[in-house]
């Protein structure tokens, strides 16, 4: 997987050198132009957050200051939801234990899988969806998978349009999402312009200089970095499909289709783009992703995005303007600026709780993390990933296949009737099959078995569970679940065989799991 | 270029909408909008917007899927051709095990499809014949998805995110049941939050817990509010369907459907689905004991559908993924093929044989040729049934099919 990521970093450096004569001759190829805009070009870090120099306090929900290092456990669940899509009690705890600060440090560090997790993936060859699912739950970097699903939306490509020996383009795609989740964005955006299925995807790998298609020049400026119709004009989109040129997709016989840039099928003639602000120059795919990240409003977009992302979705012009300034002074490194979200005061604002809906992989991911529920080895032959698989996307998101360029439509989007209840059969999986297929069933967060004889036991299993999702529920709710544990009253909880219990108790967990304060976070 | 003309001007829904077209239409040079890229979501949400109003007739079309690949030439019997019949050793029917097609000395309708056969006596039957799509596909799993889906190319993921009739749906009549797959639904009876208990007792808290709250985030009333509308739809559906009696004892996809029928709820699409078609060996014995069931619960429904006095508005397509090798293998079966017929019944329908009737020429081939796009059917039914346009829903960014059946499939 690294070596992937290191073939890039390799390919990117032979072109720049391939180049080498043709940005002597101009100005829009001179990494120089970039070091004059930015101070210093430091490292950024953690001291971002204070950077900016908003004038005078900003509510808290504006507030990019670091949050008190002293968090708890309702705070902890809510960092963990939206970084790593849920937790345990017992890893609620930890964080607590370790405060804000190492928390996040935590979260951010990306650890090596297990040998367990890669081979269990492997096993799933380019089988996408299920190959994602296995890192989503059984991996040690969570904040990576969230973040790689975030651009996954963001940067959208399916992998419909491959087949064949290309199948492992999505596979490839994926893995280039993950690696630079959380790093550079330049070197993200050059990486996603060679990228093999998105090169299929937008056309960028069938663009000839004598008539380019400008289909990836528009999406680049609309969708990755500079938002619809913001600075760019259709003949900036026209110069930029001439820029874009040179970028082919060639295949070894039997190898999945591989990115070269030539540069006899790049338009090496000078092109005008955004000619208000830059001199004509003979720009390239990198020298566009230079001229791009130089203009303020990419900084913004792309802060706004990842702000909209992990807090809520009305950040004001000057809380963004100070995380795009912390974006411009690190380099365009985008850790910085996810470290300085997840310790906001901001992130933990009365405005940036329950106001989002989690995508129903997010929302299962989330379950089943929470309850500690894994796939064991005996669902190496795919049973229970193949059904989650069709629950999740007839609940509306299939991996690796959202409906078009603009990603998956959220929050409000997700509430399609159909969708919410496949959403529950995806969430009913591990529960209806665990016994057989699945090792770790979340009875242990219940009182022991040996005590499901007990009349009074009913109220503390639901009130078990409400604890495991931070849920304070009123005594007409806890009724209600009671209920269900009862079935009416005609199968009354069975005092005296407790081993015909676990399908209440299932119903009780599920159900709990689709409470609007579960299913939004 | 068109856009930047008309931005300014328009309503913001419509605004929308340009924008979510704009891909398609420069892309495509400037095709009319009928031709955009109308399987978006957003697109086809904000479009049905505009549509509401069209109308339609308020008919009723059936899409019985038969999947595993329909062996046509088990169902219209070319019983005089010399090719048909040395490359049919085995499976080979005689004419007296038919229904022979009226003033016609070539083919007949297999007997164990009785009720088709006698509806198709009655011009209630059209025989769409050599139906597919280009570029035929072998995999049950891909051509199910290009009949399922509508379109050719299944790369294009604005058309695969639903199917062509969800997408007809979405575009022209937006009732939250005008489209109702029996497999989807299951039993309607208990249709609902999926609740596998005997009492229900989570279905009904699902619905309770939802009206008992109150106060939360906008987002956490969303959610509420999905849950209070899926509750009450369901007990809509539960409740229309609970007292439904079919004049007959089977209880298959067949009367699922006449459930759905019964329950009034602004469908205009039923689908469902009978497999067991894939009929490698043995064929013979296979269709006696499917062809007649099939027949026989198909006619159940049209009776209970005449009990619900819906038998003139009430359309039925049968269809397959595509049809089966024209030559018998050793087992003795028949191998995956590629054309096959679509047969369309009701008592709104022109009867007849329709598209490309069936030659020598033909049945020398290893399979039966296409000259009739899946596509065209359906949209015959969609204009001529339903009352819509189809275009917006077949004829999208580079799919484009012959719209010719022969005649017209709709008196």
């Amino acid at each position: 997987m690294s070596g992937y990521v290191k073939k890039w970093r390799f390919l990117t450096l032979l072109t720049c050198v391939a180049l080498a004569t043709g940005c002597g001759v101009d100005s829009g190829c001179d990494n120089g132009g970039l070091d004059g805009m930015l101070p210093g070009g430091g490292d950024g870090g953690g001291d971002g957050g204070d950077g900016g120099g908003g004038p005078g306090e900003r509510p808290k929900s504006q507030s990019l200051k670091a949050h008190a290092d002293d968090i708890n456990a309702d705070e902890a669940w809510h960092l963990l939801r939206r970084a790593a899509f849920g937790g345990t009690p017992e890893r609620v705890q930890e964080v607590v234990q370790l405060g804000l600060t190492n928390a996040v440090e935590d979260l951010i560090a990306f650890k090596p899988e297990s040998a367990a997790v890669e081979t269990l993936a492997d096993s799933y060859e380019s089988n996408m969806p299920k190959r994602w699912l296995v890192y989503m739950l059984e991996g040690n970097n969570p904040l990576h998978e969230r973040l790689a699903l975030f651009w996954h939306d963001r940067f959208a490509t399916s992998r419909r349009v491959v087949s064949g020996v290309d199948d492992a383009l999505a596979v490839m795609h994926w893995q280039m999402l993950r690696a630079n989740a959380l790093s550079n964005y330049r070197s993200f955006l050059e990486a996603l312009t060679l990228d093999p299925l998105m090169l299929v995807w937008l056309d960028g790998g069938n663009s000839p200089k004598d008539a380019p298609n400008e289909n990836y020049a528009r999406e680049f400026w609309e969708l990755f970095t500079l938002g619809r119709d913001v600075l760019y004009t259709e003949d900036d989109i026209k110069e930029a499909a001439r820029a874009f040129t040179g970028t082919l997709l060639i295949r070894d016989s039997g190898e999945p289709r591989r990115p070269v840039f030539d540069i006899f099928k790049h338009d090496e003639t000078q092109k005008s783009i955004f000619p208000g602000r830059a001199t004509p120059a003979n720009y390239n795919y990198e020298t566009v992703i230079d001229l791009t990240l130089e203009q303020p409003e990419a900084a913004q977009y792309v802060a706004r995005n990842l702000f909209v992302c992990f807090v809520h979705d009305h950040p004001s012009d000057e809380t963004v303007q100070e995380l795009a300034d912390l974006f411009v002074e690190s380099g365009f490194e985008i850790e910085p600026v996810v470290r300085t979200l997840l310790m906001s005061e901001a992130f933990f604002s009365e405005d940036a709780q329950t106001n989002q809906i989690a995508s129903p992989v997010e929302h299962w991911v989330g379950f089943a993390r929470t309850l500690d529920m894994h796939f064991a080895s005996e669902d190496s032959q795919g049973f229970l990933l193949d059904r989650l698989v069709n629950d999740l996307r007839d609940a509306g998101q299939e991996l690796m296949n959202p409906p078009g360029v603009e990603g998956w439509a959220e929050d409000s989007a997700w509430l399609e009737d159909q969708w919410v209840l496949n959403r529950v059969d995806a969430l009913g999986r591990f529960l209806e099959f665990g016994p057989d297929r699945t090792t770790g069933l979340p009875y242990h967060l219940l009182p022991p078995e040996s005590r499901w004889d007990e009349r009074d036991v009913r109220e503390e299993m639901v009130k078990s569970i409400a604890d495991v999702f931070h849920l304070t529920l009123t005594p007409e709710e806890t009724a209600i679940y009671v209920e269900v544990l009862d079935q009416n009253g005609y199968l009354a909880f069975h005092l005296e065989q407790p081993d015909r219990q676990p399908q209440h108790v299932r119903e009780m967990i599920r159900l709990m799991a689709m409470d609007e304060r579960v299913a939004g976070r | 270029m068109e856009r930047d003309a008309s931005e300014g001007t328009v309503m913001d829904g419509c605004k929308e909408w340009l924008r979510l077209n704009r891909r398609a239409f420069l892309k495509s040079g400037g095709a009319t909008m009928g031709a955009l890229a109308i399987g978006d979501a957003l697109l086809a949400r904000v479009a049905s917007t505009f549509a509401q109003s069209t109308g339609g007739t308020g008919n009723l079309l059936v899409l019985c899927e038969l999947a595993g690949g329909f062996d046509s030439l088990s169902f219209l019997i070319p019983h005089n051709n010399s090719v048909y019949l040395s490359k049919r050793p085995q499976l080979a029917m005689p004419a007296s095990e038919l229904t022979l097609v009226p003033g016609n000395t070539d083919y007949g309708i297999n007997n164990q499809f009785s009720f088709i056969a006698s509806q198709f006596l009655a011009g209630n039957v059209a025989v769409v014949q050599q139906v597919a799509y280009p570029d035929g596909n072998g995999s049950h799993f891909e051509s199910q998805e290009i009949f399922k889906f509508g379109v050719r190319d299944l790369s294009s993921p604005s058309a695969t995110s639903a199917s062509w009739y969800e997408r007809l749906r979405r575009t022209y009549f937006n009732e939250p049941f005008g489209v109702l797959d029996t497999q989807t639904v299951g039993n309607p009876t208990q249709y609902g939050y999926p609740d596998n208990t005997y009492r229900k007792a989570a279905q009904e808290a699902f619905g309770r817990l939802a009206a008992l709250k109150a106060g939360g985030s906008n987002a956490q009333k969303a959610v509420r509010d999905t849950y209070k509308r899926i509750d009450q739809l369901g007990a809509d559906l539960r409740a229309r369907t609970e007292g439904f009696t079919s004049t007959g004892a089977a209880r298959g996809e067949f009367y699922r459907a006449a459930q759905l029928a019964s329950a009034d709820l602004g469908t205009q699409i039923i689908k469902l689905r009978y497999g067991g078609f894939d009929t490698h060996a043995s064929q013979a014995d296979a269709n006696a004991t499917l062809f007649p069931r099939i027949d026989s619960e198909f006619q159940q429904f049209m009776d209970d559908i005449d009990a619900m006095g819906m038998r003139d508005r009430t359309t039925v397509v049968f269809y397959s993924e595509f049809g089966r090798r024209n030559g018998e293998n050793g087992s003795p079966g028949t191998d995956h093929g590629y054309g096959g017929h679509m047969i369309v019944v009701g008592n709104g329908v022109n009867g007849g044989l329709k598209g490309q009737a069936v030659t020598s020429a033909d049945l020398n081939q290893g399979s039966l040729p296409y000259y009739v796009d899946f596509r065209a059917v359906f949209s015959s039914c969609i204009r001529d049934w339903l009352g819509f346009n189809p275009d917006p829903i077949f004829k999208l960014e580079g799919e484009t099919f012959d719209e010719n059946i022969g005649s017209a499939l709709f008196s």
